[in-house]
Order: C-alpha cells, then sequence, then structure tokens
C-alpha cells in the first residue's frame, strides 16, 4: 500500500478519479499478457491514470522525492513482463492518452497519444491511404506506447521493418521530470540519435507521452499465396529459395501440421489438412510488381515440392487465408488449457535445423510444441502446450524454453525477437552478452536514469546492479544458469 | 599480441582537421589494437581523432584538441558475409564501393548512399550519418543495421545486437554511435541486413522551368501509389553535378524492380509529372549509376575552402517555402550554388561557393540558412567559418542527456574532443 | 454430492458456483480490452473482461471477498454484451461465469427492500406471465395516451420492464399486440420449410409489427409460420441480472411448448432472446430431466437474419433508394457471431446503399435492464453510439434487436432527430412491399 502523503500529493496533481489505492483495484493490475507462472506478477502500491504529458510529468517528479519505482504501462498486452511493477511503487497506466492529434499525410506523419490502440491508428488513416505499418499480433490491444517500449514487429515488418524504423519523434518524460521532444518530421535530427535510443527501452529511460509516427502508403496491389508443403524441410527450403531469389514478400508466414489442425478444426479457414507446413506469402506494391513476385514465388514454392499453391487476389479471400494465422494462437487454447509462447530467432539459414530441435525437445520434455511464425525473418514462436495446473508441467515448460533459447544462440540466433526481455528473459542476456557489453548497455541506463526509478529490474540480468558492474557477479549467474561464455 | 608502434613519435601525420595539424597518426590492425592505443591516450589524456576514407571530415565543429589521428582504414575486412541469411560483419575501415562490389557477386546490396563511395568507410559514414536519396525506397544505415561493435576510451570492446534481422535482445546501442562522430565511442564492426539487388533499375529525368511545377511533380509521386525509391529535384548546379541535360529545376525519379515492372513503372512517372514539364528522359541500368553517384556529390561533408554544404530538415508540407526562401539568400553574384531537394526523406542539400570575401558572406548566409528547415546542419565549411559557431546549428532539445551521455561514456573527452554537438 | 451449502470455490459459495477451469482459461492475453463498452470509456482495467476474470479468480481463491463493493459493481457494471467473447483467442466463456457470479452476488447480498420489490415485480410478477405482461404494457399504452405520463414517468414500473425512464421510448410501442394462439401461416410460393416464431415478451408488445413483417418475409421465402401457443418470456433478463432461477422456469415452459412440433428452426427477432435461446443447453445442464432436451431445442434456434441469411432469399426485394447504417446487436454479433447475414441482406436491396459505421460492434448502452441498473455508463455509450450512427448520414439506423431499437430511438428523440430505427426484417418487408406495388422507390425521408 501506497503511503497516505503519496496518494494525496498523486490526487492533489491528477485528480481523485485518476489515482487508485484501494487494494481490489489494484490488483488488476499485478499482470500483464505474460504468463505470471513464467514471468511473474506483482502488485503497485498505487496506480495513476494521466490525462497529459504535464500529468506524467508531475508524477516522475513526486515520485522522484519520494524515492518510488515508476512503471510506465499501455494495453498490457507484453509478453515478456515488461509492465509488472516488480518493486511496488507507481504504476502509470496511459491508457486514457489515447487520442490522435494530428495526422498529416503531406509529411506523412501521425502523432499520436501512448495509449492509443495501434489498429486504431491504421483505421483511421486508412481512409486517406495510409497505415501504421508495425502489426503485433496483438495489434488490436496492444498501445503505440507499448510498441515503442518493445520496439515490436509483425509479420508485414519482413518488408516494412519493425517499429523504430517508424517512429519520427517522441515526447518523453525523463526520470529527472524533464519533458523533452526528441526527433521531428525530418529525420538526421543532429546529435544523438534519443528517439533510436529510446525505441526497445522498455520503458527503462524515459515514459513516452506522444509519438510522432511514419505513416506507410497503402499499396496499390496486394496478393496472399498459401503454398502446401510435405514436409518442414520442403516449406523451410522455399523460404531460403525466395529469400535467396532476391524477392521481398511483405510477410512470410509458416505454420506446421500442429497448426493446422487446430485451425481447421475451430475456424476451416482452409487450409490442406494433409499438409506437413503451409506459408502464408503476402506480396504488396505496384501491380505490375506484385503480378511478377507472385509468379516468380509460385514458381519457387512448386519446385520446393508445394503440394499446392493457391493466390487470393480479393480482399475476402486474402481475410480468410490470414483469419487462419492471426487465430492460430486461439485455436491453440482449444489444445491445451495454457500454452507458452516463446520468441526467439535465428539466422534463415538455421530454420530447418532449428525446427528439427524444437521438434526434439518436444519430444524429450514430452510436451506438444506448434509452430507458427515469421519465417522471413527467421523469428520463431513455439507454442509450447501445457497444463499450468497439471503438477509439474511447469517445470517442464520452463526447461523446454530454455534448451530452445541455448539451442537458438548456439546457431547464431538472439534471445528476444520482438516480444522483449522485461522480467521473462532477463537472465539469458548473458548467455550472447560479455560483461563488457552489459556494462555498456548499463552506462546507458544510468546516463538517463542514475537513480535507477525507471521500470526497475527489467533487461538486465537479476543480480546485476548498473552501479557495479562485476565479472564476479557475471560467473555466478552463470554457475547459475549452468552456461560457458567467452 | 599488440603491435601497435610503442614510440609514439614515430607515427607519421598528415591530417589536418580544420587547420589543426594533427601530430601523430596510426594506423591499427586488430581490435586490440585500437583497444591498447585508446588505453594510452586516454590514460595521458591525449584527444583521438577517429577517421577512415578520411572523406567526410568536414563536418564537426573545430577539436579543441587532437594528439592522435586514429586511421581505421586498414580494418576492413569482411567478417562474416552469409549470402543466404542476407546478412554481413563488416570491420569500420571497410569501404562502401569495395562492399558493394562483393555483395553484388551474390545479387545483393546495401543502398548506402555518400558522396564518395570509393573511398568512404562504413564506419565513416555511419558515424556522419549523412544518407543519401535512396534512403526513401531502401532505408538508410540507421534502418539495415542489426549490430555492432565498439571500443571505449578506456578500451573496452563492448557489441550489442546480433546476426538477426530482428531482434530486441538488450539496448539498442547501434543507435547511441549512428551520426554521433564516434563521440560515444571508436565504431569497430557493424552488422546488416543486407538486401536483394533489385534486377533492373532506371531513372526518370524530368526537366522544370519552374520550380514550383517541379515541387508539385515530386509531391504528386509522393503521394501516389507509385514507388519509386529516390525523389530529387535538382538545380543548375545539381544537375551538372549528376551530369544531366541542364534546366532551370530536374526532377528525378528512381525506379527499381523486376525488368518488366522497373519499365512499366518508367512509363507511370513520366506520365504522372508530365504537367508543365519542358521534357523528361529515361536512362536505362548503367546510367542510372553514374547518374546517381554525381548527385551524390551534393552529400559531401569533404573539407572546404571556399564553400559551404548544408543539410536542412525539409518536410515535404515546407518543401517550397524552405526552397524560395534559400534561393532568394543565396542567388546573384558571384555565387555558385547547388542544391538537391531530396523528397522522399524530406532533406535538402545545399552546396554555395563564393568567389571573394568568403568568410562573412558564408557565415551570413548559414545564420540566415539555418532556421529555415526543421533542423540544419552546417556539413562543412572553411574552419574560419565556423569558429565561434555550432555546425550542429542551435543546442537541441536534450542536450542535457547528451551531455550525460558523453560523461558515461567517454569522461575524458578523449574521442573527438569538441567536435560534436554543443562542442562535447 | 455433498450438500449445496458446502459447495465452496474460495469465496464463492452455495448455488450457481461460477465454473474454475473457465476463470482458469483467460490467460490475460488483453486482446478483449477494446472490445469491451465499459473498458473503452472508462479505460481502467477493472471495467475490463480481463479485469474482471481476474476479480472473479482473486474471489476463487480466497483473495477477494465476494461483496466486495469493487467486486459486486463490476459486475453489475458489465453490460454482458459479450463482445469480449467473439475476440478471445482462448475461448473463455464470459458471459457463463459473470452470470453465475452475478447469481453468488445476488444470493447472498443484502437487497434493499426497495430494491427486492421492484426485482420481485419484474421478475416474477411480470415477465413469468405473458397475460400479465401484455395487461401492464396495455396499461401503459393507456397511460401514455391519457396526458397523466408526464406526472408519473419516473415510476419504477415504467423502468423495470424495460422500457426506461424516458417518456421519449414510449411513442414506439405498437398499437397492436401479437399473441400466439399456435396458428400457421402458409407459405407463398414453393414451400422451403417449417418454422415456428418465438414471439417473446417484449418483441410481441412494443415491436409486434416486427412479427407482422418477419411472418410476411418468412412466408414469402417459402416457410410456413406457426405461432406455437404457450410460450412466454425467454428467461434473458432474469439470468443476466443473476436471477437464473426464474430464467430455467421460463426455459422449461418453452422447451415444452415447442418440442413435440419438430419444426425446422425455431427462428426468434430479437437477438437477446435468441442468444438465450441458443443456452439453454447450458442454463438446464443440471436438470436431468430437461438437460438433453433442453440442448436440442437450442439447437434448432436461429436467428430470423442468420435464418434468412443462410438460406438465401428465394423472393427478390423491390429497390429502396435508402442510405442506412448499421448498428450491430450484441446479442447477434457477439453471442450469436451472426454478422455477415445481416450485411448480406441489407445489400441485397437493389438501391440500397450501406454505410458502415465507426464501432458498429460496440455496445449501445441497452442491454436488457442495464439502462435502469447503470443509467450513466449506458448514457454514455448511447451518445457515443448516436454520434458514431449519424457520422454516416444514414437515413435510416437498421437494427435486430428489441432493445437496441428502443435506446437508439430514445437517443434520437432527445437530439430532436426523427431518423428511423427499424429492424432488418421490416426493412426487408418494405423492400418487398416495394416490389410488389412496383411504384417509385420509397426515400425514408418521406417517411
Amino acid at each position: 500500500m501506497a503511503q497516505p502523503a503519496v496518494v494525496a500529493q498523486l490526487e492533489a496533481a491528477l485528480g481523485r478519479d485518476s489515482v487508485l489505492s484501494n487494494p481490489s483495484e489494484l490488483t488488476v493490475y499485478e499482470y500483464d499478457g505474460s504468463d505470471e507462472a513464467l514471468a511473474g506478477s506483482h502488485r503497485p502500491d498505487v496506480v495513476v491514470l494521466p490525462q497529459t504529458a504535464q500529468q506524467v510529468q508531475q508524477v516522475v517528479k513526486i515520485a522522484r522525492a519520494m524515492g518510488m519505482p515508476v512503471t510506465a504501462r499501455g494495453g498490457g498486452t507484453g509478453l515478456a513482463g515488461g509492465a509488472i511493477a516488480v518493486q511496488g511503487g507507481i504504476l502509470v497506466a496511459l491508457t486514457k492518452m489515447d487520442r490522435i492529434l494530428e495526422i498529416n499525410t503531406r509529411d506523412r506523419y501521425a502523432l499520436v497519444e501512448p495509449g492509443l490502440i495501434n489498429l486504431d491508428l491504421s483505421q483511421t488513416t486508412s481512409r486517406d491511404g495510409y497505415f501504421f505499418a508495425p502489426d503485433p499480433s496483438s495489434q488490436r490491444a496492444c498501445t503505440i506506447g507499448g510498441n515503442v517500449a518493445n520496439n515490436s514487429g509483425g509479420p508485414h515488418c519482413l518488408k516494412y521493418g519493425v517499429t523504430v524504423n517508424h517512429i519520427l519523434g517522441l515526447e518523453v518524460v525523463l526520470p529527472d521530470g524533464e519533458l523533452l521532444w526528441v526527433g521531428g518530421p525530418s529525420p538526421d535530427v543532429p546529435g544523438v540519435d534519443l528517439t533510436g535510443i529510446l525505441v526497445g527501452s522498455e520503458g527503462t529511460l524515459g515514459i513516452v507521452t506522444k509519438a510522432m509516427v511514419r505513416l506507410t502508403r497503402s499499396p496499390e496491389a496486394t496478393d496472399v499465396l498459401l503454398a502446401a508443403f510435405p514436409s518442414i524441410e520442403a516449406a523451410s527450403s522455399a523460404v531460403s529459395a525466395i529469400i535467396a531469389a532476391g524477392v521481398l514478400p511483405t510477410a512470410l508466414e509458416m505454420m506446421d501440421a500442429l497448426t493446422i489442425t487446430a485451425v481447421e478444426s475451430a475456424y476451416h479457414a482452409g487450409y490442406p489438412r494433409d499438409a506437413a507446413a503451409v506459408l502464408l506469402i503476402e506480396i504488396d506494391g505496384l501491380l505490375e510488381v506484385v503480378a511478377e513476385n507472385t509468379r516468380l514465388i509460385s514458381v519457387i514454392c512448386e519446385q520446393q515440392e508445394a503440394t499446392e499453391v493457391r493466390v487470393a487476389s480479393t480482399q475476402e479471400e486474402r481475410d480468410l487465408l490470414w483469419l487462419g494465422r492471426k487465430a492460430a494462437l486461439g485455436a491453440m487454447g482449444r489444445l491445451a488449457p495454457n500454452y507458452y509462447l516463446q520468441d526467439t530467432v535465428v539466422p534463415r539459414t538455421k530454420l530447418p535445423v532449428t525446427l528439427q530441435r524444437v521438434e526434439e525437445i518436444s519430444k524429450d520434455y514430452k510436451l506438444p510444441v506448434a509452430n507458427v511464425f515469421h519465417a522471413g525473418d527467421g523469428n520463431l514462436h513455439p507454442l509450447i502446450l501445457f497444463d499450468r495446473h497439471k503438477p509439474g508441467d511447469i517445470e517442464r515448460v520452463l526447461h523446454a524454453g530454455t534448451e530452445m533459447i541455448h539451442w537458438c544462440i548456439e546457431v547464431g540466433g538472439a534471445v528476444s525477437g520482438e516480444h522483449g526481455i522485461g522480467l521473462e528473459k532477463k537472465d539469458f542476456l548473458p548467455l550472447v552478452f560479455t560483461t563488457e557489453d552489459l556494462a555498456a548497455m548499463a552506462g546507458l541506463k544510468l546516463s538517463f536514469d542514475p537513480l535507477q526509478l525507471f521500470n526497475p529490474e527489467k533487461v538486465f540480468p537479476s543480480g546485476f546492479s548498473c552501479g557495479e558492474v562485476s565479472a564476479l557477479r557475471q560467473q555466478a549467474l552463470a554457475a547459475r544458469l549452468g552456461i560457458d561464455f567467452v | 599480441m599488440t603491435t601497435a608502434p610503442s614510440d609514439a613519435g614515430s607515427w607519421p601525420s598528415n591530417l589536418m582537421v580544420d587547420g589543426l595539424a594533427v601530430s601523430k597518426q596510426a594506423t591499427p590492425e586488430s581490435f586490440d589494437e585500437v583497444s591498447e592505443i585508446l588505453r594510452g591516450a586516454n590514460a595521458r589524456g591525449d584527444a583521438v581523432i577517429p577517421f577512415g576514407g578520411g572523406t567526410q571530415l568536414g563536418l564537426g565543429n573545430i577539436p579543441s584538441a587532437g594528439d592522435i589521428a586514429l586511421n581505421l582504414s586498414k580494418l576492413d575486412q569482411v567478417v562474416i558475409y552469409e549470402p543466404d541469411d542476407l546478412t554481413i560483419s563488416v570491420q569500420a575501415g571497410c569501404r562502401i564501393d569495395d562492399l558493394n562490389g562483393l555483395l553484388a557477386e551474390h545479387g545483393q546490396m546495401l543502398p548506402f548512399e555518400v558522396a564518395r563511395p570509393q573511398d568512404a568507410t562504413i564506419g565513416g559514414a555511419y558515424a556522419t550519418g549523412i544518407s543519401g536519396p535512396r534512403r526513401f525506397g531502401h532505408g538508410s544505415m540507421r534502418d539495415l543495421v542489426i549490430g555492432i561493435t565498439a571500443v571505449s576510451p578506456s578500451g573496452e570492446i563492448a557489441r550489442a545486437g546480433g546476426m538477426v534481422v530482428k531482434n530486441v535482445s538488450g539496448y539498442d546501442m547501434m543507435r547511441l554511435h549512428y551520426g554521433a562522430l564516434g563521440s560515444m565511442g571508436v565504431i569497430l564492426q557493424l552488422n546488416f541486413k543486407v538486401l536483394p539487388k533489385p534486377p533492373a533499375q532506371r531513372t526518370v529525368v524530368v526537366r522544370f522551368g519552374e520550380l514550383s511545377d517541379a515541387i508539385e511533380a515530386a509531391l504528386g509521386v509522393r503521394e501516389s501509389q507509385l514507388s519509386p525509391t529516390a525523389i530529387v529535384v535538382l538545380d543548375e548546379g545539381g544537375a551538372r553535378a549528376a551530369g544531366v541535360d541542364v534546366a532551370p529545376w530536374t526532377l528525378l525519379l528512381r525506379a527499381e524492380g523486376p525488368e518488366d515492372a522497373a519499365a512499366q513503372q518508367t512509363a507511370r512517372l513520366r506520365e504522372a509529372t508530365r504537367v508543365g514539364a519542358l521534357g523528361s528522359d529515361v536512362l536505362g541500368d548503367a546510367a542510372t549509376d553514374a547518374l546517381w553517384r554525381g548527385a551524390n556529390t551534393l552529400l559531401s561533408a569533404a573539407p572546404e575552402e571556399s564553400g559551404i554544404g548544408i543539410r536542412l530538415g525539409m518536410p515535404a508540407s515546407q518543401a517550397s517555402e524552405i526552397a524560395e526562401q534559400l534561393l532568394a539568400t543565396t542567388g546573384g553574384g558571384s555565387a555558385t550554388r547547388r542544391l538537391s531537394l531530396d523528397f522522399g526523406n524530406g532533406l535538402l542539400f545545399a552546396q554555395v561557393g563564393v568567389d571573394t570575401e568568403p568568410i562573412d558572406e558564408l557565415r551570413t548566409l548559414w545564420e540566415r540558412v539555418r532556421t529555415l528547415g526543421s533542423h540544419a546542419t552546417l556539413l562543412t565549411a572553411p574552419p574560419d567559418v565556423k569558429r565561434d559557431i555550432d555546425v550542429f546549428g542551435a543546442e537541441p532539445a536534450g542536450f542535457g542527456l547528451m551531455r550525460a551521455l558523453k560523461q558515461q561514456f567517454d569522461p575524458s573527452g578523449t574521442l573527438n574532443r569538441g567536435r560534436f554537438i554543443g562542442r562535447l | 454430492m455433498t450438500a449445496e451449502s458446502e459447495e465452496r470455490l474460495g469465496n464463492f459459495f452455495g448455488r450457481n458456483i461460477p465454473d474454475v477451469n473457465v476463470i482458469r482459461s483467460c490467460v490475460h492475453c488483453g486482446f478483449c480490452l477494446p472490445s469491451c463498452p465499459t473498458y473503452r470509456l472508462t479505460k481502467r482495467e477493472r471495467s475490463s473482461p480481463r479485469g474482471r476474470i481476474w476479480l472473479m479468480n482473486q474471489v476463487s481463491i480466497g483473495n477477494l471477498e465476494l461483496l466486495d463493493p469493487i467486486f459486486e459493481e463490476e459486475m453489475s457494471l458489465c453490460l454482458n454484451c459479450r463482445a469480449c467473447e467473439a475476440v478471445c483467442p482462448s475461448g473463455v466463456k464470459y458471459g457463463e461465469i459473470l452470470e453465475a457470479s452475478r447469481a453468488q452476488i445476488e444470493e447472498h447480498r443484502e437487497t434493499p427492500v426497495a430494491e427486492k420489490a421492484a426485482r420481485g415485480l419484474a421478475f416474477n410478477v411480470l415477465f413469468s406471465d405473458m397475460k400479465r405482461f401484455r395487461v401492464a404494457s396495455h396499461a401503459l399504452k393507456l397511460y401514455q395516451r391519457s396526458g397523466v405520463q408526464s406526472a408519473v414517468r419516473k415510476t419504477k414500473l415504467l423502468n423495470v420492464i424495460g422500457l426506461g425512464e424516458s417518456e421519449q421510448m414510449l411513442p414506439e410501442l405498437s398499437d397492436r399486440f401479437t399473441v400466439p394462439h399456435g396458428e400457421t401461416i402458409a407459405a407463398l410460393g414453393e414451400k422451403r420449410g417449417h418454422v415456428a416464431l418465438f414471439t417473446g415478451c417484449i418483441m410481441s408488445t412494443a415491436y409486434a409489427g416486427v412479427h407482422e413483417s418477419t411472418i410476411r418475409v418468412l412466408t414469402r421465402n417459402g416457410f410456413d409460420v406457426t405461432l406455437t401457443a404457450d410460450q412466454g418470456c425467454c428467461g434473458a433478463l432474469h439470468v443476466h441480472a443473476g436471477e437464473p432461477d426464474g430464467g430455467r422456469k421460463l426455459a422449461r415452459a418453452n422447451i415444452e411448448a415447442f418440442e413435440k412440433a419438430g419444426f425446422d428452426a425455431i427462428i426468434v427477432n430479437a437477438a437477446g432472446c435468441g442468444a438465450a435461446l441458443k443456452e439453454y443447453g447450458h442454463l438446464l445442464k443440471d436438470d436431468p430431466s430437461y438437460a438433453d432436451r433442453a440442448t436440442a431445442f437450442s439447437s434448432t434456434v436461429r436467428d430470423v437474419v442468420e435464418f434468412l441469411g443462410d438460406a438465401g432469399l428465394s423472393a427478390t426485394p423491390g429497390p429502396l433508394n435508402w442510405t442506412v447504417t448499421y448498428q450491430e446487436p450484441c446479442h447477434l454479433a457477439h453471442a450469436q457471431r451472426v454478422t455477415k447475414q445481416p450485411r448480406a441482406l441489407i445489400t441485397a436491396i437493389p438501391e440500397l446503399t450501406l454505410i458502415e459505421m465507426p464501432e458498429s460492434s460496440l455496445c449501445c448502452g441497452s442491454a436488457g435492464i442495464y439502462n435502469l441498473i447503470q443509467p450513466d455508463m449506458s448514457s454514455a455509450l448511447l451518445t457515443r453510439k448516436l454520434d458514431n450512427a449519424l457520422s454516416t448520414g444514414a437515413e435510416a439506423i437498421v437494427s435486430a434487436n428489441p432493445g437496441c431499437m428502443l435506446q437508439l430511438a430514445a437517443g434520437l428523440r432527445a437530439r430532436g432527430d426523427r431518423r428511423p430505427v427499424i429492424h432488418l426484417i421490416e426493412l426487408l418487408d418494405r423492400a418487398y412491399a416495394a416490389a410488389e406495388s412496383a411504384a417509385e422507390p420509397e426515400s425514408a425521408a418521406a417517411d
């Protein structure tokens, strides 16, 4: 519980309605979209729902004076525990700051508040023929502020790039309470690229109060191809062949047999049930480019033993094919009570061996694993199916997930492709980064937040204090995780 | 294992930076040597000026000291290249043309544009953060970078990112060094996602008599669903640099893609830009390369004795106004002028030269021009023009943070002392 | 089997305990939040489906009291529109655990005497017997025409039967009531099947005209229509308000009324009733002598829009030169997942223009008796809905549920806007009339 004095100060600054301190109200801010058994949960001492940047600024100043941690939260859809107030303190829910302040199609930007829902922006700008390119699967519910914090991706990022490529400028409240504008409508603002640094920093460096986001012109034509394959290997080879052929699809997604079965039973999206894997490939751009690339990709798929290639050119046909992909997670929910969505990334040529390894791990731990992922980026999303209330399941899921990460790093991959580090993955960072690497990152944190009040205990490994970087701690951590590193 | 020359006094130097002669030059051949040199310099309080091809040394405030020129051009290896992964990791000293030569063997490319790609290095281009018009279609270095290795002044080598195209593991340290002029650490190695080289390319060259017609055409294309990879309007001087027929205003549109598609898009682009045009041509593959190499000389930040180079942030909606004011300011007399309005990205590059009394005139010019756009950088100018001004324009919002970063990453001011924004 | 009083799940106890497996099936991904009307307006996590399920979870593990004021408030603030169910990736049966939680609260809380009396009047007297309901509705109509309505317009009776406290709602009342006596109206042209019409309570009084349209449109499309005798209220309002026993009683009566005849379908033209009828299987799952019969009954229930959309129109509608917008009833779009058929039927009418409104599937705030229990939230939602609807410039708002229609019509009147709110089936009926008269296309404005 927050001290009454803090609550009183916050209420004076924001009004009574915007400050929540009743435990029954606070309990619903203990979680985000992550699994509490895997990432953790914690109750904040007080929740505020500011409506202006100045209110956020006041909250930060009060927190700083009281030495209280501050954790920002958007839609609460994050999968790595990034919005959990792990040390309590003040949780800043930005959901009421959800306006679109300006749409400027001539300069191709929109100025929005951080609590705006991702899809609401694209739906609004689509009337003028523009869209906001990052499209995480949670785009119906996640916020632009959350996208900025996590540098979110999505299926269409293969062609359009991730969030950092679409953020032109930010208004942020810094840990010292300063309200600051960085970036702007034109690129290459002189000085340090603070906009780029803030994107993906998971709320540990600043709280975004406005974002100037790039709007992308809607393409003239869009095709969606569905290609079915008799084996995962054949589908993986097709992915490699498409990439190697110099064609860059807008999206290149893969679904394995388990996913197909689940999706077909639940939604009848029309995927061939006998396929071992399907690729969903979207191509957009100029009419003539789309026609040419669709032809080229169809030929490649057929050369790679595709048993069927189907092209959808109307909106309705495209929607039906995408329905299965977008609803895949839901279909999983029908196969098992819980699923753990692992997010790792490997070099694209390592996809076939990695999928084999995932299958082995699935067998070793006797946990079904479904694969539905961004193949074009090498960004895997193995879904480990389990039952949280079955004794031992959580432990096995954790171990299986850990083995997957170890493998991905072994073949040159990374710890997370798009979901973030947060609480869930922080102890894996030493697998890819040395003490020096982490120390440099800690330097960045300290430059912004010397008191370490913003979103504490996120991103950096447990026991890794930004203030004292020691090899001893590193070794202890390595011993605990049972790993060797260079 | 270090082979750095132990006798610093024997290091040759021929490097002049803004009129300042740097007495020593080191040309390390390994990362460890770089560490060693920096550690020593840092301990002694020496100021180090890192450089690659030395093609953009005109950018930056006049250094407040320069003891060692750190030449990174021998660190020019391609460390990892996996064509099928479309990723590459190269040392900072690798030259842009050499890199693209290698990539082209595999039908791939990195679409980075600088004034002298035959000499400029990847590390130098990244540290200066100057980017050409083709970024509109393909992204800049900032968009395509996926990993970095940099060394601190105290010699610690730190990496971030990796060799995968999508990665949110840890802070994005790549951003700290982009356009930071090597003042936050010396860039040793950069990883990029590479792009397939389009099978065909064309450039549509449209000539206009009136600037307003050229701007209307450029904006029309930008707002259409056509997808040129670069949209630029050049003045007469710019057209000369690009090597095309000189007209008062020239619109350049680059079309890339499959053979047929490039041809068809070319036709559509010509059709879309007909209004007010004096005429248009289409250049083929090789001519397109040559044209853009010429046009990209306007991005230069090479040291200048009698002229200045300026980059302005130019939101499309303000292009007309900014261009008119710039013309009014630079018009007439003996001035030579080369202008490039990059409509795709919202930037304006201007090179202005004078014959007489250069200093005052150039300084006045900068003072008038720097407030026109959304931001301004004096890319190059004679040292006398630079004295007492900040070439990065006014102190930006967030300068306190930048100072804190400099304090954190280079507390002794070893790297490029006084050169970066606010003389950090 | 333990005695009922000993059953306990954390702080839930006694009868109607929410199913713990349903509560646990929420993985708090948050996808439901933007679909939730109360969340969209408040932006508070507690007023979201995910927040409410978390609160239920806290009660179920003993961390929160059943009668915690915030829990009670949230269970009441929910519209039970079930928009969240339609978007839930995990298929959480939210409506089910919400209704159980409400029943738990109703069972254990101290209800104020006045409220108890009002609820008793509504649920046990009015809705439980169609004759009484019609008498009350007649009284209303007389009252409405007697000129004394302004003096007593705040009467609880008005509120309780779901017609709202606002007199502006009343002029919508039909002059005729539908009283089913078991009669069958024969199909026109080639016969395609035999269906029964579920007449319900509010539809058969306030919107008897919609029933007439329904019969005309169905028969014109080749279906015999029987108005089964002895049917009553569907019980939805009881179940939603935490009075499942009253709902079960009505359900058993309806099953008995319909099950013998073996119709191709039981047709409903009120989305809220349709959703309830389709859930009789769940409602009576613990009643051994009715469980199977309830499931069989539910499987034959079809909304008229769903039924005609799936069967296809055998008769071609005439042209209507109207511009309309469609407001999705929650219980059609979310609870029954019927979203394509209404649009297909509307656009089957020649010369008619359908302009989709923003947030068409966001609740209008009517939600059964919600507009009485939570008037502020209800009115905020209505304002948002009307702003969205009117932004299309439509000449008429088309819907498919009496609650929504009453709410929208009342809102429009309050704004002094005379645009009609009509049931989709009435729209089709008019189109068929236009086909028949073969006159100039009608205009809504001329109405």
